[in-house]
């Protein structure tokens, strides 16, 4: 019971006050205290400013706009860059509804708008108007945002009156990444079993490239017995998808137990993310298939490239990364050990160094595989981790991936 | 001119005229205004950093706070009319403040929405004085004038923020937000009427829903009545009348004095006890002489209560009352000096009063040696007001009390072989504690004179029966006495540590002159009634602790000011309690700046990386020399191909991309750093030379 009285005030500071209408409510704590003795005229300007929070709080409502929304978000953004939503606002009351505002209140920590921006002086009864709402999602992610409400600020801007709102669809946050420069791998093909239509599991056919005569020892499958008969000797067809590359991109989201999130999440995995997502595009212009291994609360395994799937479906898939609290290798493990002999290069972005992640580059080198290792830390000066152990890696700031300033050689 | 500066400029005057007014300055406010006046024209507008601001703000808070403490501002020292210079010293500089934000140029020229905040300090400062109707009937038209400018800044400034300068105002929106102003003009005046003519009434209410079993007391009056004592023991019995800071326990303090004695109310017989037949006091009179401080201590006043001072002075007693109208100090036996906010005080032979219309809320009192000496009685005067005579009468008409021979011989009785003053005292008290049973509420049936019945049928009785009872045989044995009235303190409370005295344990006993020991106390009331050491509930303690710090507030505040506030709040900071809060908001700043700043703290283990970065910091220099600098965003391989570019030097453009395959391939090493550093002296950037396009077209 306490809680919800708690919650209900908190929410009216929160969501119903401005912040003129806060510094009104400071003020008369402040000059509340004149009350206490009445020979001060001071308990006057109490009153001034009790009167002035009352009767424009009175008037707001007496004015509060019933309005209908019309309009959405787009169904998708990318962390840190602002995310724009046109609505049509349409007034249903027999009264002009003044200095209108529209906004999501009580936005979640990782998104940021900036109120009462947007404010239209007037709109008169049964009037449209069409009103742009801009919000900055802070983290990648899968959100439920608040409803979206119109609310009055009228008549001294110092409260938020109306209740009108219009619910929000989930709204996907890509993670935000720069295009990675210089990139270079050491990458090679090897024979995948099955091709691409193994691969995949899409069904996709090979492709032919053409004939040429039978080298003695060939499996006799392949040979094309019309060729044989005119052109008079054994010839064989011949398909280009066996040998391709792959590549694994193993992506630690192991934190520390016990640390907590800022308003972006953790800055270390963020920056991992990020840098996951920059490989992804890099690769993704490429003739390659990309294997993405995540393992956090759920274990992730993805394949794309080659017509399998887009880029947009990886970073939807980054887009849901959670952290693993702990150690996420005893997962991560053995579902790329399970992948590994099709593997021609890993790549993976760790956030630390232990005898578990240790234990996984060990087995890419002993499978042959060609390896790239990257540690992302918040500060390479500052981080306790000797990277000299760590075999073919780099080590980057996460600072310097979010300014899009690293290379990865 | 923007509306949101028009509207700051406005509440600026506001504040200023208000300040003007309260203060009775008028320089500094008519360069306010002057200021205001300019600034508000727009043609001097400076571009300062945020950082410049704040230093800026410092120096000149520091430039008032040399003001306040070399020439702090006061209307009325005597009086403490004006409460606080240091308030004064403070709303000139928010002023000053306020008015610097119309010479700022600011982002897209829309102020900050936090200009009123200081406003409502400025203000507060202005209306920090103790007022005159006409002063009261002034402020509040300017509060409502603030109020009214604070609400059309705001509204300015939410329109500045979203971009819609004009006011579209029309279709009856600027009627209507007049309307509104006056709406709020009026209320604001009505409720502070309000609260100003129904503030005793408010002011009950409060009380008693602190304390729902009422409040006030039957109180001291000048003329001594029989049943005065029993009526503020019995009404509202449990209200506290009186808390004493104190190490040692107050016991009995004395009110008031009485060395006669008028018949109980109700009561018409014709032999009503009434010692002295002419002096009979007015309820009205004013009381003995008036007393001058003989210093300050702070800001109160010091009075010594004795015409030679003690030398060797007991502990201080803080006494607060929760009824001061009565008047009274409440003092002990020895009570040498007295501090108190008062600049006068009224003192007779037995008792010390308030000079002015209500009481003091607080004093402070300390206890001398014990005097045998009377400065008002000669007890050698055979006569006289101040003669043997006036203390050591009884009613001796035929019919009285003292005519009964009953009673003589009850006096024969209870003295006999008592020969000092100390035997006679001990004497009736062990007369009275033995034969007696103690209760309040005694039926004196009618014509009986009280204490000649009391005497005469030994019924069981309260303090004031015993107190007149053994007043009146010792005066039969020609021993001068007095009668008192006042508090037994006694009790104890845990969480506030200190002594508290409630209705119930208001008192009344008999003192003696002991011409050795001077006024000595004769407690003939049965122990039943004499209040004793005791605690109350825990939870009452508790309560009775919180609406007393309250009741200690609200009086600080109004003999010290927002000044006094201020200033404890500073005080508060300094002790164990204020310091950890203090480091507890510290601790919070610096977590929040730190996770703003996301600083991460550690061993340093990559001196190499320093380095490297180190390098390439040198060769940005060089080549920021030549106007080539790196873009936000532009990693180093771009950066090497603009070089290239630029420059045609490739070998500046291949010192970046070996820096890129140092750094980023792999951990880098020692000798990679080295060779960078070698090679970067070696480069001397210099920009390509422009071709010569006349000598390509030239024939």
């Amino acid at each position: 019971m306490t809680a919800r009285i708690f919650r209900y005030f908190w929410r009216q500071w929160r969501d119903e006050l401005t912040p003129a209408g806060k510094i009104v409510v400071w003020g008369i704590c402040v000059t509340g205290l004149g009350t206490i003795e009445l020979q001060m005229p001071v308990y006057q300007l109490f009153f001034g400013l009790v009167t002035l929070l009352s009767v424009g709080a009175t008037a707001g409502y007496l004015f509060r706009p019933r309005v209908s929304i019309r309009g959405a978000f787009p169904d998708r953004g990318a962390a840190g860059h602002p995310l724009t939503g046109h609505f049509v606002v349409e007034n249903q009351r027999s009264i002009p509804a003044y200095d209108v505002g529209l906004n999501v209140l009580g936005l979640p920590e990782t998104f940021e708008t900036k109120l009462d921006e947007n404010l239209v002086p007037r709109i008169g009864p049964g009037e449209k108007v069409s009103m742009a709402v801009t919000v900055t999602p802070k983290r990648r992610g899968r959100y439920q945002l608040p409803d979206l409400r119109a609310y009055s600020c009228f008549p001294f801007a110092l409260g938020r009156s109306g209740k009108a709102a219009k619910e929000l669809p989930p709204m996907i946050v890509l993670p935000s990444f720069e295009p990675l420069a210089g990139f270079r791998l050491p990458i090679g093909t090897r024979y995948q079993p099955g091709g691409i239509v193994l691969t995949s599991h899409v069904g996709e056919s090979p492709e032919y490239i053409g004939n040429r005569e039978y080298v003695p020892g060939e499996p006799i499958r392949r040979l094309d017995f019309r060729a044989w008969a005119r052109t008079g000797k054994p010839v064989v067809r011949e398909y280009q998808e066996e040998y391709y590359c792959r590549i694994a991109l193993i992506l630690d989201t192991s934190v520390p137990v016990g640390r907590r999130a800022g308003p972006a999440g953790y800055e270390e995995l963020e920056g991992a993310v990020s840098l996951t997502a920059a490989i992804a595009d890099a690769l993704s212009g490429g003739e390659y298939v990309i294997d993405l291994f995540a393992a956090g609360p759920e274990l992730h395994v993805f394949r794309s490239g080659r017509h399998t799937a887009n880029f947009e479906n990886v970073l939807e898939i980054l887009a849901g990364v959670e952290p693993a609290k702990g150690d996420c290798f005893s997962k991560l493990s053995p579902a790329v050990a399970e992948e590994l002999s099709g593997v021609s290069t890993a790549i993976v972005v760790l956030l630390d160094w232990s005898p578990s992640r240790q234990q996984l580059i060990n087995r890419i080198l002993e499978a042959g595989c060609s390896l790239k290792t990257l540690l992302v830390v918040r500060d390479q000066t500052r981080d306790a981790i000797d990277a000299s152990e760590i075999p073919e890696c780099t080590v980057l700031e996460v600072g310097e991936i979010g300014r899009g300033l690293v290379e990865v050689r | 001119m923007t509306t949101q500066r028009s509207a700051l400029a406005v509440l600026i005057l506001v504040e200023t005229i208000a300040f003007a007014y309260m203060s009775e300055t008028v320089v500094f406010p008519a360069m306010i205004v002057a200021a205001v006046l300019i600034g508000w024209q727009g043609r001097f507008r400076y571009q300062v950093s945020h950082d410049r601001q704040v230093i800026l703000s410092l120096v000149t808070a520091l430039l008032f706070v040399v003001r306040w403490r070399v020439q702090p501002h006061s209307l009325f020292e005597d009086s403490m009319a004006y409460l606080s210079p240091f308030l004064h010293s403070l709303g000139q500089f928010l002023l000053v403040l306020q008015t610097a934000a119309l010479y700022l140029q600011y982002e897209n020229d829309v102020l900050p929405n936090t200009l009123p905040w200081p406003g409502v300090f400025v203000m507060v400062s202005a209306g920090d004085i103790l007022v005159v109707p006409s002063q009261r009937f002034t402020f509040q038209l300017l509060a409502i004038a603030f109020t009214a400018a604070t609400g059309l800044f705001f509204t300015a400034s939410a329109r500045a923020v979203a971009g819609t300068e004009r006011w579209a105002f029309g279709s009856g929106k600027a009627a209507l937000v007049i309307v509104l102003l006056i709406a709020i003009g009026g209320f604001a005046w009505t409720g502070s009427a309000a609260l100003h003519r129904y503030e005793r009434v408010l002011d009950r209410m409060v009380t008693e829903l602190l304390n729902p079993d009422g409040a006030g007391s039957a109180g001291f009056p000048n003329r001594s009545r029989l049943g005065n004592v029993a009526k503020q023991k019995s009404e509202r019995s449990k209200d506290v009348a009186l808390r004493v800071n104190s190490a040692i326990e107050p016991g009995y303090l004395r009110g008031k004095g009485y060395h006669w004695l008028v018949g109980m109310p109700g009561i018409t017989s014709p032999h009503t006890t009434q010692w002295n037949d002419t002096a009979v006091e007015d309820d009205n009179a004013s009381i003995g002489e008036i007393l001058r401080p003989a210093g300050k201590v702070g800001d109160r006043f010091r009075f010594e209560l004795h015409d030679t001072p003690d030398r060797m002075l007991g502990p201080p007693m803080e006494v607060w009352l929760e009824a001061p109208q009565w008047g009274i100090y409440f003092l002990p036996p020895s009570a040498s000096t007295l501090v108190t906010s008062e600049i006068a005080v009224r003192r007779d032979y037995r008792q010390v009063v308030s000079d002015g219309d209500g009481g003091v809320v607080r004093y402070t009192v300390q206890e001398g040696a014990p005097r045998a000496e009377e400065p008002y009685f000669d007890f050698d005067e055979p006569t006289g007001t101040f003669s043997r005579e006036a203390l050591t009468s009884y009613p001796r008409r035929d019919g009285s009390v003292g005519a009964d021979p009953a009673i003589k011989q009850l006096v024969n009785d209870v003295f006999a072989g008592c020969t000092t003053v100390e035997e006679h005292v001990q004497a009736v008290e062990d007369y009275f504690q033995g034969n007696y049973g103690y209760t309040i509420g005694i039926d004196i049936p009618p014509p009986w004179d009280p204490i000649h019945y009391f005497l005469r049928n030994k019924p069981n009785a309260h303090c004031e029966y015993f107190a007149q009872g053994a007043a009146l045989l010792l005066r039969m044995r020609g021993i001068p006495t007095r009668y008192m009235t006042g508090f037994v303190v006694a009790e104890w409370n845990s969480y506030g540590n200190y002594w508290l005295a409630r209705n119930e344990h208001a008192h009344a006993w008999c003192e003696a002159w002991d011409p050795e020991k001077g006024w000595v106390i004769v407690e003939a009331t049965p122990p039943a009634g004499v209040p004793s050491p005791e605690e109350a509930p825990t939870h009452r303690q508790l309560w009775e602790y919180l609406s007393g710090q309250l009741a200690k507030f609200r009086h600080l505040l109004a003999e010290g000011g927002w000044r006094w506030l201020l200033l404890q709040t500073l005080a508060f900071l300094t002790t164990p309690a204020g310091v950890a809060v203090t480091l507890l908001v510290l601790g919070y700043v610096a977590v929040r700046i730190w996770m703003t700043r996301k600083k991460v703290t550690g061993p340093q283990v990559a001196p190499l990386v320093l380095e490297l970065q180190r390098e390439l910091q040198r060769m940005d220099a060089r080549l920021n020399r030549i106007d080539i600098k790196r873009k936000p965003g532009e990693t180093l391989t771009r950066f090497a191909n603009r070089v290239s570019a630029e420059t045609g030097d490739e070998s500046i453009a291949g010192w970046y991309l070996d820096y890129v395959d140092a750094r980023y391939d792999g951990v880098p090493e020692e000798k990679d750093v080295a060779a960078l550093r070698e090679r970067g002296r070696n480069l001397h950037p210099r920009r390509r030379p422009q071709v010569q396009v006349a000598s390509e077209v030239a024939p």
